[in-house]
């Protein structure tokens, strides 16, 4: 198990490397000058050439590339072209909403798409099962931003129970989360329904009812278990998703996350930022597949034998 | 047959299965006995209702479609039928066990083997997890698995498949069932193996006492370890006596049929003995006997009517028309 860690940790390194690499040239091949905009062409020739002088823009690519990769491994971005603050700390900002945010939205959607998909298998083929899975479709079609202004309109404007916007106080984290996490909590719902009705069809289900174990166990633990794997491989991406921030839900409700600072950087091509949140966003995914493939070990023996076979 | 001695009494068992293509009689008016201790084989070929009639007994017939729609099934006294489901919960794996055909599918992958086994032994007795495990152990050890508190701590996919049987057994016997059903335990096995289970099985039925009915196809299983043997044709018993008695004298056509197809070594037979045609569709029964469309011997009422069991002396059971008065006038 060590090893195969270590192995994974390595290859995790390399992507990272790579992740860099292609982000370095993408902001280099996209047409603009970047000392030109941080200016906005209000500058002569003269002073933007000092700039990029100044900025090392007119070293050769490789060069700057090591530079860059240099920097961002000390967790040094650069400085924000029109924030005037280190990227690093506009990030770890950000982060600190969505990654709240995040909490939030992950545990809401779990607790009810688990419920509700277990709920929905236990009773499968009666009412309760199809009212869960009709609402679950209604739920994924639904997109979140759709979801967030009706909230805002019935719990904010209409009723006045939650605050419309911001994250001051913790209700404010509700509606956010209620609208990021509908769809999730669908798809979960789903997914459980499905993995535990295929796990209560199995020979194991039959022998541990032969055992005499009650009917509440039969499907808390000898199904359950069975039909967490795919459950946690969705868990992975969903906690990816969320983590890179929603532009459209942060607007909504005006919370200065993730998703808002780096579509405002790309709209102002501040490079600092677009570079600095785009290796933020590998690294969540990369270190995330990391997680959950060492996790899956922990649930599934079968998983931890075939990784100790491999090496 | 002396009462206080029987364990089991089945009688007029039917389990149907209500589909969208109709009913299917997968057990239809089965009755037998068991006593203590003893062992009864049940023999068919596949779809022919024997895996049911171990379900029906456990009342795990999947449900819907299939319902115990009729019949007793006394065990001890008690008709298991009439329990509540929560008095159900506890004659299964305490008073009756149950191993299953699949020793690869049937164990919980995600569990440990010690966990599936204490599981069992802390549902049923009063004692704390270190007792359970002891017991757990002893168990293992019992079914001849070599270092037992290793593998108490490993997965089921670390286990060959006969090793996984033994586990399926040690599970099986932990809270000293009077009943353990065996539903095919060793098709699934090589046949080293076979010999192995099938002589771990009678072993431990000495041993602990307990009464077994082995359902299986294969003849061959029946007469190593059956007192009794049953023959189930289309949901319905075909013959019942003693192993001795069917093995060596078969009345029924079937039953003499089954052991024609058994390849004898002795004879220099260029082709395998079978039985004509195939088993009929349990929701679409032939009318009269159930057999009579493959039957050598059949005539015009074993077309008309469903032959009864027909009790003959020595305890014989036999439902066919050839044991009854209206054979002789019967035309051809």
């Amino acid at each position: 198990m060590l090893r195969y860690t270590l192995k994974r940790l390595f290859q995790t390194v390399i992507v990272l490397f790579g992740v860099t690499l292609v982000t370095f040239i993408m902001v280099n091949v996209v047409p603009g000058d970047p000392a030109a905009v941080m200016l906005q062409k209000k500058a002569d020739e003269a002073t933007i050439e000092r700039i990029r002088d100044q900025m090392g823009l007119n070293d050769p690519l490789p060069a700057q590339y090591l530079r860059f990769v240099k920097n961002a491994v000390t967790g040094d971005f650069g400085n924000s072209y029109f924030q005037k603050k280190p990227v690093i700390t506009l990030i770890a900002k950000a982060f600190s909403i969505t990654g709240s945010l995040a909490v939030w939205v992950l545990l809401f959607s779990v607790l009810l798409g688990v419920m509700m998909g277990t709920l929905a298998a236990v009773c499968h083929g009666k009412l309760a099962d199809r009212l869960i899975m009709l609402v679950s479709t209604l739920g994924m079609a639904a997109p979140s931003f759709w979801i967030a202004i009706v909230l805002q309109l019935i719990f904010g404007l209409t009723l006045k129970w939650l605050p419309i916007s911001g994250l001051r106080q913790p209700t404010a984290y509700i509606m956010p989360s209620v609208s990021l996490g509908l769809i999730y909590a669908a798809s979960i719902a789903r997914l459980t329904r499905t993995n535990i009705l295929d796990a209560m069809n199995q020979d194991y289900i039959r022998t541990a009812r032969a055992k005499g174990v009650g009917e509440f166990s039969v499907v808390m633990k000898h199904a359950f278990k069975n039909a967490a794997i795919p459950i946690l491989t969705y868990l992975g991406t969903l906690i990816k998703s969320v983590l890179g921030g929603s532009v459209l839900v942060e607007t909504i409700f005006s919370i200065n996350g993730l998703g808002k600072l780096l579509v405002e950087a790309i709209m102002k091509r501040d490079i600092p930022i677009i570079q600095g949140c785009t290796v933020y966003i590998a690294s969540i995914f990369v270190l995330c597949n990391l997680l959950i493939d060492l996790v899956y070990g922990l649930i599934d023996p079968r998983i931890r034998v075939a990784n100790a076979r491999k090496e | 047959m002396s009462e206080e001695n029987t364990l089991l009494k089945v009688s007029n068992l039917c389990t149907y299965f209500f589909t969208d293509e109709g009913t299917v009689y997968a057990l239809d008016d089965v009755s037998f006995t068991l006593k203590k201790g003893e062992t009864l084989g049940i023999v068919g070929e596949s779809g022919c209702g024997k895996s049911q009639m171990a379900l029906s007994i456990m009342r795990l017939v999947q449900s819907p479609p299939g319902k115990t729609v009729a019949g007793s099934i006394e065990l001890d006294g008690v008709d298991i039928l009439k329990l509540s489901k929560r008095e159900m919960k506890k004659i299964r794996g305490e008073k009756v066990a149950m191993i299953f055909q699949e020793p690869m599918t049937s164990l919980n992958p995600v569990l440990t083997i010690g966990h599936q086994i204490t599981e069992s032994i802390l549902i049923h007795q009063k004692t704390d997890r270190k007792t359970a495990r002891a017991r757990a152990v002893e168990m293992l050890r019992m079914v001849g698995i070599p270092l037992p508190e290793k593998h108490m701590r490993e997965y089921p996919h670390q286990l060959s498949g006969g090793m996984r049987q033994r586990v399926m057994i040690a599970i099986a016997l932990c809270c000293n069932p009077q009943l353990l059903i065996c539903d095919e335990p060793t098709t699934a096995l090589d046949v080293t193996i076979q010999a192995q289970i099938l002589e771990l099985i009678n072993d431990l039925r000495r041993r602990t006492g307990t009464s077994v009915i082995m359902i299986t196809h294969d003849l061959g299983v029946v007469a190593q370890v059956s007192k009794n043997v049953m023959i189930m044709y289309a949901g319905k018993a075909m013959e019942y006596g003693t192993v001795q008695q069917v093995f060596t004298d078969p009345l029924h056509p079937y039953t003499k049929a089954l052991l024609a197809s058994i390849p004898n070594a002795e004879e220099d037979a260029r082709r395998l003995h079978v039985i004509e045609g195939m088993v009929p569709s349990l929701a679409h029964r032939p009318d009269g006997c159930l057999f009579h469309p493959r039957c050598p011997e059949c005539r015009g009422i074993c077309r008309r009517e469903r032959p009864e069991l027909v009790q003959l002396e020595g305890g014989r059971q036999v439902r066919c028309h050839k044991y009854t008065e209206a054979w002789k006038e019967a035309e051809q």
